[in-house]
Formats: structure tokens, sequence, C-alpha cells
């Protein structure tokens, strides 16, 4: 990925107007966050009611519902948690095509993603879907560390396949997911089981997960690219004579797009497309806060 | 539409050699795709490689080249209804510069032409000739109007006569075909009968004229001059007014009042009133100076004159030299069988002895001698053949002195058959006598002087006409008449080098002539005027009139000849129509289509 140049002060400034959003979260490590639990916490933001239990502190009971109800209720107040949240970067060899632009674009979403994560007061970590070893990036915890993070994605080298799964089962216990968000951006080329076994991993971990899927107008319109001939899968290496109709192909990638976000639908996972020639500030500034990814 | 060539159609075999070619590296091509995961499910359906061919927008173009190139072999062509073909006839006589109403008959005629070439060329091509001289104004029939403008804009009428049948004839060899149309602008009445694709046009009506028809500068060497009373000798001493005599005619109903001035420069050497009657044709006599010398012009003034080309005249006054032969002899019967052979020519004026100081012409059969220097000189070399010999005489092509004469004749006479002489100037006529070439004629002329040698006895060879000829002819040679010569006629020279004669026309053009064996001739004399001979310092100026009774008479023109009928059409296609091929835009076609889907592969290509 070329250097951080697309970072223009102007494109920060549209960042810094938008924040994660939350749909649950669970309990962060560190207190100091800015995300409300509701939770007995020690804040002056009031969160709920809730039955009194031996054990709660008396003054906390709420005397004139008591009058009303005649039981007992306490006032439970918020508590501000740190969001973890980890950048999944699929780098396997299908983010290389049919053209380079793809996985670029996939790590300018991870980028941005991670700076409006930075500017919330989350700390961020990118990781790469990659064979061999499985490696992070540090926590970034300030809006500083920017074009740390920026750097840290650039050097990530695509190539190789490995199958989500492993590498989730790996990761996951490696990189020590628990709670927090999983933002991950991959092509979804994918076996469906296999990308809902490996959502699913996350998810057991107590992660809300959101899910970019980031396609070129190519694999979306596939006749261009599979006209005829054999064509090889870049990660399997397998081969196969494909003499299809564009129609056929296109209705073919449709179907397995589909199945992928009706697994995320159904498992509450937020899930985006993104195609590669939609101007990235749009997708970020308009279509992700749509669709419940950003506020 | 048809085909030339059908059999090539076998060519469409390549078609499905293409779809071969398409399926065969559709097959073979290898291509990287991100992954086959989404289309894992085609797959299955599938168990083997599906044959079906992908054609896209690469395809149908290389189809449509290959089929291009296959209609292009086999030559495809358009019926197309035949163009018509309009030979248009302009008379450029002379006649033809009459002018009525403010313009000329041939004005009128040009713009016609253009009015019906417009016309024409919008169907088809039109092929123009002249009928003076006649001649193509462009090299094939066309259709371009343009060029046909430019050609009748350049155009001129000139001071010939024309034969529009000659014409005719010659358009129709030159269009390899007869014309569909035939159109004559004429001023001549239309022939009787008229082809039926001819149309006949008549420009112009009757106009009185009155013309210069002839013109002698003191009369022609051996014809009695017109002016002089028949049978009387012209005066024979020299130093006489010299005079020039000028036919003049009218052609017109009416009498007229006319007026001939001759001119030399501003300098009037003489004026004379006319009185012409109707249709009346007069010989005017003109005395001029003694001594003048140099081109003379003669303009004709008359009130009723439609025509101005026929108004001038022009002689050269120094060439109408008269003077006076003599002979001087030294063998018995020489100067008697020269002066019988004089008897025959009145109008030279004879001297018994030179005159001491006036130039005159000597005719001797001396070598040299102690006589005063002649302006001009025959020498009668003395036979070297005792008795006549019965040999051919060749004659030089185009000399004055060989006119006409055969140019092989057999002739008996005593020689001077000798080699043992170098001929000085020109050899005109040779004898083969014992297998040699003799030179019997030889032409000299140098500083203005001209000198003819003759070999043969006139004493013994006076009988033979052919002898009296070439005598006459070496005569008039050496005295320096030309004779007037008009428009359409050669005009013939000595006196230049060989090599090439610069020519300067009166229409102000300019032209060459070759001087070969010593003699020029320039043919190409459609103006009347000057013609100026140049080569180096050598020049020579010779008049050129127009003279002709018949192009001047606007009254009563004539018709010409009848039309010949036109030759039978060669078999064409049953229904008229030409055959158009367009192979070659097939294959420029196909070129383009190929070349776009080069562009195309080159942007598809990943």
């Amino acid at each position: 990925m070329e250097t951080a140049s697309w970072l223009t002060p102007g494109f920060i400034r549209r960042l810094d107007a938008l924040q994660l959003s939350v749909a649950s979260v669970r309990a962060g490590r560190a207190l100091g966050g800015r995300f409300p639990v509701n939770r007995r916490g020690s804040s002056i933001e009031f969160a709920d009611y809730a039955p009194y239990v031996a054990g709660d502190d008396i003054r906390t009971i709420d005397w004139s519902l008591y009058a009303r109800l005649e039981r007992l209720f306490v006032r439970t107040y918020k508590e501000e948690v740190t969001l973890s949240v980890e950048l999944i970067l699929d780098a396997t060899d299908s983010m290389r095509l049919p053209t380079a632009r793809k996985f670029e674009r996939a790590g300018r979403l991870a980028v941005s993603l991670g700076y409006i994560a930075l500017a919330g007061g989350h700390h961020v970590r990118a990781t790469c879907i990659a064979p061999g070893r499985v490696a992070a990036s540090p926590r970034f915890h300030r809006r500083g560390d920017l074009f740390r993070l920026a750097a840290s994605i650039a050097a990530v080298q695509v190539g190789g396949a490995v199958s989500l799964a492993d590498w989730m089962r790996r990761a996951a216990p490696a990189l020590r997911f628990r709670s927090g968000q999983a933002i991950v951006l991959t092509d979804g080329m994918i076996r469906p089981p296999e990308f809902f076994h490996a959502l699913h991993l996350l998810v057991r971990r107590h992660m809300e997960v959101k899910v970019i899927q980031v396609l070129t107008p190519e694999e979306l319109h596939p006749g261009r690219m599979m006209q005829a001939g054999v064509l090889i899968d870049a990660e399997t290496g397998q081969a196969h004579h494909l003499a299809y109709r564009a129609s056929v192909l296109e209705q073919a990638m449709a179907e397995h797009n589909a199945l992928l976000a009706q697994f995320c639908a159904r498992a509450g996972i937020l899930f985006v497309r993104h195609r590669c020639d939609e101007p990235l500030d749009a997708f970020l500034t308009k279509t992700l806060p749509a669709r419940g990814f950003l506020e | 539409m048809g085909l030339l060539a059908p059999w090539s159609l076998v060519w469409l075999a390549g078609v499905p050699v293409l779809l071969w070619l398409w399926r065969l590296s559709a097959s073979s091509r290898r291509v990287r795709v991100p992954s086959l995961i989404p289309f894992e499910q085609l797959l299955q359906r599938r168990a083997r490689a599906r044959s079906r061919l992908i054609l896209n927008a690469l395809f149908w173009l290389q189809l449509a080249a290959l089929l291009g190139l296959v209609l292009a072999l086999a030559q495809p062509f358009l019926l197309r209804h035949r163009a018509q073909t309009l030979l248009i006839i302009l008379d450029t006589s002379a006649s033809m510069g009459a002018r009525a109403q403010g313009s000329t008959a041939f004005e009128r005629a040009k713009r016609l032409l253009l009015e019906r070439a417009r016309q024409a060329t919008r169907t088809g091509d039109v092929f123009l000739m002249t009928t003076a001289p006649i001649a193509p104004l462009a090299s094939r029939a066309t259709g371009d109007m343009a060029a046909i403008e430019a050609a009748v804009r350049a155009v001129r009428s000139s001071q010939l006569g024309g034969s529009i049948a000659t014409t005719l004839r010659i358009g129709r060899a030159l269009l390899g075909a007869a014309p569909d149309q035939t159109l004559v602008l004429t001023d001549e009445p239309a022939p009787s009968p008229l082809p039926e694709t001819v149309r006949w046009v008549t420009i112009g009506e009757p106009l009185p004229n009155a013309a210069i028809v002839g013109l002698d500068a003191g009369g022609s060497l051996c014809h009695p001059a017109m002016g002089f009373e028949e049978g009387t000798a012209p005066p024979a001493r020299p130093g006489e007014d010299q005079r020039l005599v000028v036919s003049v005619e009218q052609f017109a109903a009416r009498p007229a009042q006319a007026t001939l001035s001759a001119r030399q420069g501003a300098r009037e050497l003489a004026r004379v009133a006319v009185s012409l009657g109707a249709h009346d044709r007069q010989a005017v006599t003109m005395p001029i100076p003694d001594g003048t010398h140099g081109p003379v012009e003669v303009v004709l003034s008359a009130p009723e004159d439609g025509l101005a080309a026929d108004n001038l005249a022009w002689v050269d006054a120094r060439r109408q030299a008269r003077w006076p032969v003599v002979i001087v002899g030294e063998r018995p019967g020489f100067s008697r069988a020269v002066s019988a052979w004089l008897d025959a020519c009145q109008a030279l004026p004879r001297l018994p002895s030179p005159p001491a100081t006036a130039p005159y012409v000597l005719v001797t059969d001396q070598a040299a001698g102690p006589v005063p220097m002649p302006a001009a000189r025959i020498t009668f070399l003395p036979p070297t053949t005792p008795d006549p010999v019965t040999v051919p005489w060749v004659m030089a092509a185009h000399h004055p002195i060989a006119a006409y004469l055969a140019p092989v004749r057999t002739v008996a006479a005593r020689l001077h058959a000798a080699d043992d002489r170098s001929p000085a100037g020109v050899a005109v006529a040779w004898a083969l006598v014992d297998g040699r070439r003799v030179p019997l004629v030889t032409a000299e002329e140098q500083d203005h002087l001209r000198s003819v040698t003759i070999g043969i006895d006139p004493v013994e060879g006076g009988e033979q006409p052919d002898a009296l000829v070439l005598f006459y002819n070496a005569l008039r040679w050496v005295l320096g008449e030309h004779g007037v010569v008009t428009a359409g006629e050669p005009i013939t020279l000595s006196g230049f080098e060989p090599g090439p004669v610069r020519v300067e026309r009166p229409d102000g053009t300019a032209g060459e002539a070759a001087s070969v064996d010593g003699v020029t001739r320039y043919e190409a004399t459609s103006a009347a005027g000057w013609y100026r001979f140049r080569q180096g310092a050598r020049r020579a100026d010779v008049p050129v009139n127009f003279l002709n009774p018949v192009e001047s008479d606007l009254l009563s023109r004539m018709p010409g000849p009848p039309l010949e009928a036109e030759r039978p059409s060669p078999p064409r296609d049953e229904s008229g129509r030409l055959k158009h091929p367009f192979a070659r835009w097939l294959i420029w076609l196909a070129c383009a289509l190929l070349l776009v889907e080069w562009w195309l592969y080159t942007r598809r290509r990943p």
C-alpha cells in the first residue's frame, strides 16, 4: 500500500465527526472510556432502577418509588468503560485480484475505522488474516497513533491462502480476543460455512462483530472477467473451465454474497458491502452511518 | 448487385474456422481469478467443461472483417445506370469571331456550351472538341464541371477554317465509342440529313462583312500580278516604286466605301479609298515608297464589318525582291537554254549585263568571274558525263527548292557527277551515279547572299520538266520569296543552324521549331500575324495572313458536308447499366474493422 498521503486534513476532520456505533458493550478492562455501561457504576449518570438486594447501598434506595409501589428499588448509575476494537484485515491472495486496488481500499477502510475508534477513546489493534504465524500490531490508544496505524497496515504483505476458520481458531486465543468490537474487512471469497464458523468464534468471545465485504466491480459483474477459458483460483490453484453467460455468473456471485449477508443478519452481525469504485469518504460518512456502523 | 467471381465464396469456409479458433482460444485461455468459491454450485451442476462458445464484440468484428474480405474476393459490383456521354463540338473557326449586338458568336457559343454542360454533367460526362484546330479540350470525357469551365474559358477562336464533319469523326474516335448525344455549336447552318443523336445549334445571323482576301507584293514570281494587263511585262528596271496588290471583297448586299491603308509602324505608307459594290471583289494596287523594306501592315476599314480578323494583313517588303536576272554563260547554248527557261516567267525582269550598282540575280555556268557581286547567284556546273545519263534523283524533304518534286525521280540528263568538290551549303538533291551519291543541287546562304549550285546541264536537260521546276524553285529561293503564308499552312525557312529555333507567335506564346539540314519548318500557324524565328543572333520574321474568303463570308454561310451516320454501338449489358465494382471499399472496411477489433482487444486485455 502506498504512503498515507490520502489521509488529508480534510478527510481526517470528516472522520472526527463520526463515532463507532456500539450495539451492546461488554465491559472493557480499563475505566475511563467514553461508553457508559449499564451496571452499578460510580458515575453520576442515572442508568436504571434495580430491585434492592441485600448488600446494595441503602443510599441508593429510591424512597419515592417505595412510597408508590411499596417495594424497594435502588438507582443504578452508568460506568464508563474503554472499548477494544480489533481490525481484522483479509490479506490472502484473493484480496489482490482482480486488481490490487481491492486490498488497498480495504486497508484504507481499516485505517479510517481505526482512527474513528481512536478518536472515540478506544483501543485499536490491527491484525491480518494470512498464512503463517498470527501477528498483530501493537494497541494504539490516541488519535496521534493514526499514522502508526496506517504504517502498520501499509506494511502488510498480501499473499497466500489460509482457511478463515482455522486462522480464527488460532488467532482468537493467541491475540486474546475477548469482548470489544471486531471489524472484519474481507472480500468474502470464503465458503459460507467457514465464514459462519469464523464469525461465530468471535461472537462466542463476546465480541460485537461487524463485517465489511470489499469487492471490485469486476467481481460483482464477473461476466467480463470470466468469459471463457481455464479459470484458476488464486488461493487454491484449482483450475476449472467455465463457459457461462455473464448473467449466470452474476447470479451465482449474488447468491453467494446474499448468503453471507443473510447469516450475518441472522446472527446480529452488521454486514455492509463496499464497491471499490464507490468514493471512500462517501462510504464512511454516508453509507456506514446509514447502516449503523457508525454514528 | 452481382459477383464477378462468385466461386470465391468458397472462402466462407473460413467462418467455421473462425468459430473453431475462438473455441480453441477460449478453452486455452488461463485467467487467474480471486476465487471460484462463489461459483462452486455451477461447477457442481456441470460435471465437465462446458463447450459453449462465448461470443463478444471482438468475435463479431472479426466475423464482419472475414465476411467483408470474402465478399471482396468475390468482386461484387453494383449495377448503375450508365453515365450518358455528351460530345460537344465547339466551332472555333475564324467566322465565329463575328461580332453582333456587342458579343461575338464565339462568346455566345461558349455560354451556351457551359449551360448544356452543366445539365449534362448531372447524369453523365462531357467530351469537348474544337474544330480549328481539331483538338479535344481534355484527354477524356469528364463530369468535372470545374475542369470543363476552366477549359472553355481558356479556349479562343482561331483564324483557321474548320470542318465539323471531320471533328465529329475524330471526336468519336477519341471517345472510343459513339456518344449518346452530340451537340454542335457553330455559325454554319445544319447539314441535311442530320443524325438523330446530333443536336445542331446555329449561332449568329448573317452579317455584312468586308474582308482582305488576297495580298501580293508586286505579283507572284511567275504569275502575272493582278492589276497588270494580261500579256504585258512588268517594269524591268530596278529602282521602280514598290507596290502592294490587295484583293478586297464585299460580302454584303449593299455597296460600301472602304479604305485601305499601308503602315509601317506609325508611318503611313499609302492610303487608298475603295468603292465596293454589293458582293464585289476588287484588286487594289497600293504603291509604297521605293526602298521600303521590313514589315508592312495593311488595314481595311469599312462601315459594315462583321469580322475583324480579315481586316488586317501583313507583308515583309524586303522579301519581295524583284531583282533582274542576268545570264552569263561560257558554254555554247547555255545562255539560250536558260533564256528559254526564263521566257516562261514574264514577270521577271532581265538585263543583258550586270548593272554596276543595283542588285541582280546572276545565272551562270562559271564558278567565278569578273562580274560585279550579284545579290543572288545560280551556278550551273559544267557536266562531267559526256552523254545524258538516266539516274534516280533523290530530293531533300522540306527544302523550298524541292517543292512540288517527287522525293525520288528517274531523270535522264547530263550531270556534273564529279565528287572531287565539297558541296558548299545544303544538299537539296542527289543523284545515284555508279553506286555513288553525288550532290546535284546545293543551296547556301551567307551574309544574306543566297546561292544555288546545280549539277544538271540545262542545255541537254532542258526538256525535263523536273529540271525546269528545280530551276524556278531555286530562283524563287535566291530571291527570298516565300509567297503568302495563310493561317494553317506551314512556314518553311532556311538559314538557321541545325538545332532548335525559338518561335515567337503573334498570340504572345512561344514555340519551337527544329532546323534539320538547314531547313526549318513550323506548322502551328493557327493565328495570323508575325512569326519571329530566333536562333542566337540569327533572326527571321515571317507574316501569316488570314485570307480566307470562305470564313469571311458571313452573309451566306453554307452548310458543311453531311455528317457520318453513327456506327452501331458495341453490345452492352441488357439493361444498359454499368457495373461498378466496390471490392476495394470492402477491403478498406475490413481493415477498419480489424483496427477497431485490435483496439478493443488491447483495452480488454488484463
